[in-house]
């Protein structure tokens, strides 16, 4: 049986339709129902914090990596960056995320912290502003700005005495305790690094008093053990 | 009454808008191929709406085929309607239909016949009315003379027992419509074929029809054959036939 | 005297535009009851009759408006596009340019506009050409060969309008979509993958409902009104008159149903 030309084209006209209908509810079905993860994204002005496969964490506990990062160029350059997390944990549309470390030395990672206001939930697609909190070359160099001034001060007191080395003892092992300090600090709470930096400044303030007291007056700051690190 | 196809009994069509009809009683059998003529305003067109089952509003009685038209239900009307051939003075093709479609479309609309009998029967009436050039040809690209041979092939595809010609067939020259000619013709001659010329020309139907019956403000007032209407000094149509002043009748 | 006649003036108009209007009301619904009497005649009728005229409905109700519908959905789907991503705040517009698209789009402006086009385009030929057909005697001559006209001429063109309809949304949906993105990359970047998650997450099955009724529900109106107004006029020179009142009626009924829609669905 064969068909007229407006037969057919009559025909596609119902069917093309019909077919992207179904394709939406399939999609929209498929969608629903279908995966363990589902992707969000992350918008960050400068990707030298996060790449492919930096891992995405809730209270410590991974929940997905991130896996794609794109440039966008309109209206100014920023990035964003798919986020495939999983859908068993409940994350709410005004979460937040913050880029940071999991420790000094450490790779980056991507913490979401749910609101205290829970508004409606997470979904795939919404779009998260990123949020930078520490800038780690700033904080090692600072870090090593410190190392270094420990490492004059004692070998300035090396050369003063050798039989103050009891004391000395006690100096060098009181500030390494400071530096451990601060990497727990650092480790465990990075919630106020500007507190820790703060720390680094008392710490290496600290040092500078002793370096001067020890210039002015060595033989009476080694012998009266009067004074001592501080944190 | 058993073996007409149509009895009039005392019809009586009054009010606003129609020709009135006054106490008109007639009967068509098959075989019978009837003139029925008179001025505007006579009354041809009341009776044929009534016929068709158009206009039940009407006192009186109508039967067709021994039931009466104004019983019919619903479906029963437009099945009494199918059942006459009908063909009108504007012919009423669908102009957005070619021939072969207008012509099929009774058929494509009521019968049972698969798609492929149906073309069989256009194939027939189109080679035999010789519209073979305009088949697939809307009307507007037709010539007033194939649009009249569509019409009426479209009027005949079912085979009425029954056919009405309103005010049809003038107009055209001889030549051109012969095959309608010949049709009329044969239904004259067949037993079981009745025929009803409504016009304002019976001259034109003197080779098709027996009988000749003239209306005038909705009465009858001439009936007879051919040689009564050729030679009848009835005031009526002598005055409608000579297109006088002169006679019972007022110029409407 | 001239006093007295003023103050009848305005409520002798008002008077007569209600009654008027009642009427027409009614004349309607006798008009709706002869269409359902004529359900009666599906009984015997032979659909294949039907096919035809379905067929070119559709070829002239949707294919011929295609290109016309494309037209404006491109233009419509940009337009929105790239006033949601200058006009909105930039932070985070990927999110929630889905939900714009759907709730401007794909709720309110894909079926108002399509039908729009379509009350344009079809409606006003529907009526020119019945009213056509009554004149030149046609649709007399179709009731003479038993054809139940109401049946006849009104139900193709109720499927082929909801037919049509339907598709023609569904394109203009798309269009605007698709259209519109690539369109309002001239302006603002989105990825191609987000913005279609976008879509789909903003998409709901509410919204699908509510376009199927309103394609039904205008797919069933436009023809009806139409062959209404067409089966009316009495001459050639009331054919106009008529053509323009069910235009204009469409358009406003058109405009009150896809807001008492709206307002089912989404208040």
């Amino acid at each position: 049986m064969a068909f007229t030309k407006n037969e057919i084209r009559v025909g596609l006209f119902i069917v093309v339709p019909l077919l992207i209908l179904m394709l939406a509810i399939l999609l929209k079905l498929g969608y629903s129902i279908a995966g363990a993860t589902m992707d969000v994204y992350l918008k960050t002005d400068s990707i030298t914090s996060i790449k492919k496969g930096t891992p995405i964490r809730i209270k410590g506990y991974q929940i997905g990596r991130v896996v794609e990062i794109k440039p966008v160029y309109k209206p100014a350059l920023h990035f964003l960056a798919t986020m495939r997390i999983s859908r068993d944990i409940e994350l709410y549309e005004d979460c937040t995320a913050i880029i940071q470390n999991q420790n000094i030395i450490g790779d980056p990672t991507i913490e979401f912290r749910n609101p205290e206001r829970r508004g409606g939930p997470l979904l795939a697609g919404d779009v998260i502003e990123g949020i930078e909190v520490v800038n780690l070359e700033v904080l090692l160099g600072n870090v090593n700005t410190l190392v270094s001034n420990l490492s004059s001060t004692v070998s300035v007191i090396k050369q003063i005495t050798v039989d103050s080395r009891q004391n000395l003892k006690s100096l060098v092992s009181n500030l390494a305790g400071s530096v451990s300090n601060l990497n727990a600090i650092l480790t465990n709470s990075q919630k106020d690094l500007g507190s820790i930096l703060s720390s680094f400044r008392e710490t290496a303030k600290t040092m500078n008093e002793i370096s001067i007291e020890l210039k002015r007056h060595p033989m009476k700051f080694l012998f009266s053990g009067k004074k001592d690190s501080t944190e | 009454m058993d073996q007409a196809l149509v009895v009039i009994e005392n019809l009586t069509v009054d009010g606003e808008g129609r020709a009135p009809l006054t106490d008109l009683s007639l009967r068509v059998d098959p075989g019978d191929s009837m003139v029925v003529f008179g001025p505007e305003g006579a009354g041809l067109g009341s009776l044929v709406a009534v016929l068709l089952g158009i206009d039940n509003e009407y006192r009186g009685k109508v039967y067709y085929k021994g039931r009466s038209i104004k019983d019919f239900n619903y479906i029963e009307r437009h099945n009494h309607k199918r059942d006459i051939g009908y063909l009108h003075g504007d012919y009423g093709l669908l102009s957005n239909m070619s021939v072969e479609e207008n012509i099929s479309l009774p058929l494509e609309y009521h019968s049972e016949l698969s798609a492929d009998e149906i073309e069989l029967i256009v194939d027939s009436l189109v080679e035999n009315f010789g519209l073979g050039r305009c088949r697939k040809l809307r009307p507007i690209a037709m010539t007033g003379s194939e649009i009249f041979r569509t019409a009426y092939a479209r009027a005949i595809i079912n085979n009425p027992d029954l056919l009405i010609v309103d005010h049809a067939f003038i107009d055209h020259a001889s030549i051109n419509i012969i095959p309608v000619s010949d049709n009329m013709r044969r239904r004259k001659v067949d037993p079981n074929k009745a025929t009803l010329f409504f016009t304002y020309q019976p001259q034109i139907f003197l080779d098709f029809a027996d009988e000749f019956i003239m209306f005038y403000k909705g009465g009858m007032v001439f009936r007879g054959d051919r040689g009564a209407f050729l030679e009848s000094e009835n005031p009526y149509l002598r005055q409608f036939i000579q297109a006088s002043r002169q006679g019972p009748m007022e110029m409407m | 005297m001239g006093r007295d006649m003023d103050f009848t003036v305005i409520p002798g108009r008002t008077g007569r535009r209600v009654i008027g209007f009642w009427r027409d009301v009614l004349d309607f619904r006798d008009f709706l009851r002869s269409i359902i009497t004529s359900f009666q005649s599906l009984r015997y009728i032979r659909l294949r009759s039907l096919y035809a005229i379905v067929v070119n409905q559709i070829r002239f109700t949707g294919i011929d408006a295609l290109l016309f519908v494309i037209l404006i959905a491109l233009m419509i789907g940009g337009t929105v596009i790239i006033q949601a991503s200058t006009n909105l705040p930039r932070f985070g517009i990927e999110g929630f340019l889905g939900n714009i698209l759907v709730i401007i789009i794909a709720r309110e402006l894909g079926p108002l506009v399509t039908a729009l086009i379509v009350i344009s385009r079809s409606g006003s030929a529907m009526v020119t050409e019945i009213a056509v057909q009554k004149w030149s005697r046609e649709i007399l001559s179709m009731e003479i060969m038993g054809i139940d006209t109401r049946l006849y001429i009104v139900i193709p063109r109720v499927i082929a309008s909801i037919l049509s309809i339907t598709s023609l949304i569904v394109i203009f949906d798309t269009v605007a979509f698709f259209g519109g993105y690539l369109i309002s990359l001239t302006t603002i970047y989105i990825p191609a993958d987000q913005f279609l998650q976008a879509l789909l997450d903003a998409f709901s099955f509410k919204d699908l409902v509510s376009a199927l009724i309103k394609s039904f529900t205008y797919g069933t109106l436009i023809p009806l009104i139409a062959c209404y107004y067409g089966f009316l006029p009495r001459s050639k020179f009331e054919v106009p008159v008529y053509v323009s009142r069910a235009v204009i009626r469409t358009l406003f009924l058109i405009f009150v149903i896809n807001a008492f829609i709206s307002v089912i669905f989404y208040f």
